[in-house]
């Protein structure tokens, strides 16, 4: 049998042609099929997911937990949609709502991380006022977005970085839709301001001068429709 | 009453125009959630993000009026939403590997962490279900350990959802080459696993295309 042949016969038994195959074939297709009955990531021989989300919020039973743990530490799948999990999972370092109308900005919604360094954070601003103010520190970096209603339908969002109380110069914040990058600044005296932002979803990254981010803030502007509601 | 305790008491009772401002509220903090980690994971198999955030709510006035969501604080209904959410994603991420090879649906690092030490016999030790199936599972992967290197290379590759045009680069040959390479791998698997009777254990786990 030649080589070309051989793939000619790989080839067919691949596409799981019908009758007429030839018994070699029909071998290579019992193989590829037991392979692919046991593909690690079809997930054929993994726990339910129902049961990793239980083994990750602690509440399986002790055996059962022993059982998952050791299989996704050898399972690579499932530790990726583990790690898929909690990139749902964990909030923004501050995540917030507001809307913005006639009658000033109101807080709509707004949650902090649970755990971890940034804890604590104060939002201000009672049911419909010109500024609101969100606060978030972590260790000894802190983080400020001050909106302020620049018209019925836009804000303008300034950012403040302080460590150790001193304002926190050239770091760069970057404004971004979704993942779209829309202004990028660098801070002067501690703050960068972005102007006359619309009604939308946004996502602030903050980066020192050196080094990977170090928060990223969620804001959802929404245009109050009845600001008396 | 909170807030959300009253938009969900009003959906129960079936009035879902009053709570549809609230709807959408959440609506925009799951499509955040997805946006976000669809950036951070890579999850290019996620192309609508509204469509999935969608249904992630249909899934919510489901549980909402068949009573199996019943408010208790903020945090559990966010917890519920990002549960659903993942739930909604993976399928989502299922169907894309139903179509492509396994490693490309792991983001770009992962794949490569996967491909370079994806340990067949420890995989096949952690194997978690029914002693069948894990009985077969490591007969079968105890028959790959025991073909020649290059041969078993290709078929760790091809267990991981590669085609012989993407092994070929990451075992310097060409892509005819690694077709003639897994050839002669599967047919050697094949007399493997006919000779350790591999087919009279574990046979309902061939794609039946066997008389029968």
């Amino acid at each position: 049998m030649t080589d070309d042949e051989r793939r000619r016969e790989l080839a067919g038994a691949e596409a799981t042609a019908g009758a007429g195959d030839t018994p070699a074939a029909v071998r290579l297709r019992h193989a590829l099929a037991a392979l692919g009955e046991f593909a690690p990531g079809r997930r054929g021989v993994c726990p339910r997911r129902e049961d990793l989300l239980a083994w990750v919020e602690q509440s399986l039973a002790m055996g059962e937990a022993e059982r998952v743990r050791a299989h996704v530490a050898g399972c690579p799948f499932c530790a990726s949609e583990l790690a898929d999990f909690e990139a749902l999972a964990t909030p923004p370092w501050l995540e917030a709502a507001v809307a913005v109308g006639r009658a000033g900005l109101r807080l709509l919604t707004h949650s902090f991380a649970r755990s971890g360094s940034p804890a604590t954070a104060s939002a201000r601003g009672p049911a419909a006022s010109p500024d609101i103010e969100l606060r978030s520190t972590g260790g000894e970096l802190e983080l400020r977005v001050k909106l302020h209603a620049a018209a019925v339908d836009t804000l303008d969002l300034r950012v403040q970085l302080r460590r150790a109380g001193a304002p926190v110069e050239r770091a760069r914040v970057n404004l971004l839709r979704g993942d779209t990058l829309l202004e990028s600044r660098v801070t002067a005296t501690g703050e960068v301001v972005f102007g006359d932002v619309p009604a939308g979803e946004y996502n602030l990254a903050v980066f020192p001068a050196e080094g990977d981010e170090v928060a990223r803030v969620a804001v959802r502007v929404a245009v109050d429709e009845d600001p008396l509601a | 009453m909170t807030g959300s305790e009253r938009w969900i008491a009003a959906l129960q009772r079936g009035d879902d125009e009053a709570a549809a401002p609230w709807l959408e509220r959440y609506r925009a903090f799951v499509a955040g959630r997805l946006q976000r980690a669809r950036a951070a994971r890579n999850w290019f198999w996620l192309d609508d993000v509204d469509d999935a955030a969608q249904e992630v709510l249909v899934r919510f006035l489901e549980a909402v009026h068949d009573g199996r969501f019943q408010y208790r604080d903020e945090e559990q209904l966010r917890g519920f939403l990002v549960r659903t959410a993942w739930f909604v994603a993976m399928r989502r991420k299922d169907q894309a590997a139903a179509e492509q090879p396994l490693t490309a649906v792991l983001g770009d690092e992962e794949a490569e962490r996967v491909l370079e030490g994806f340990d067949l016999h420890a995989f096949a030790e952690s194997a978690f279900d029914t002693w069948h199936r894990r009985d077969c599972l490591r007969r079968l992967y105890e028959a790959v350990e025991r073909l020649p290197a290059a041969r078993r290379e290709v078929i760790r590759l091809t267990l991981l959802g590669l085609a012989p045009r993407e092994i070929a680069p990451r075992m310097h040959r060409s892509a005819n080459a690694v077709a003639v390479l897994k050839y002669h791998a599967l047919a050697d698997l094949a007399e493997d696993l006919e000779r350790t009777d591999f087919e009279a254990v574990c046979g309902r786990f061939f794609l039946g295309d066997r008389e029968g």
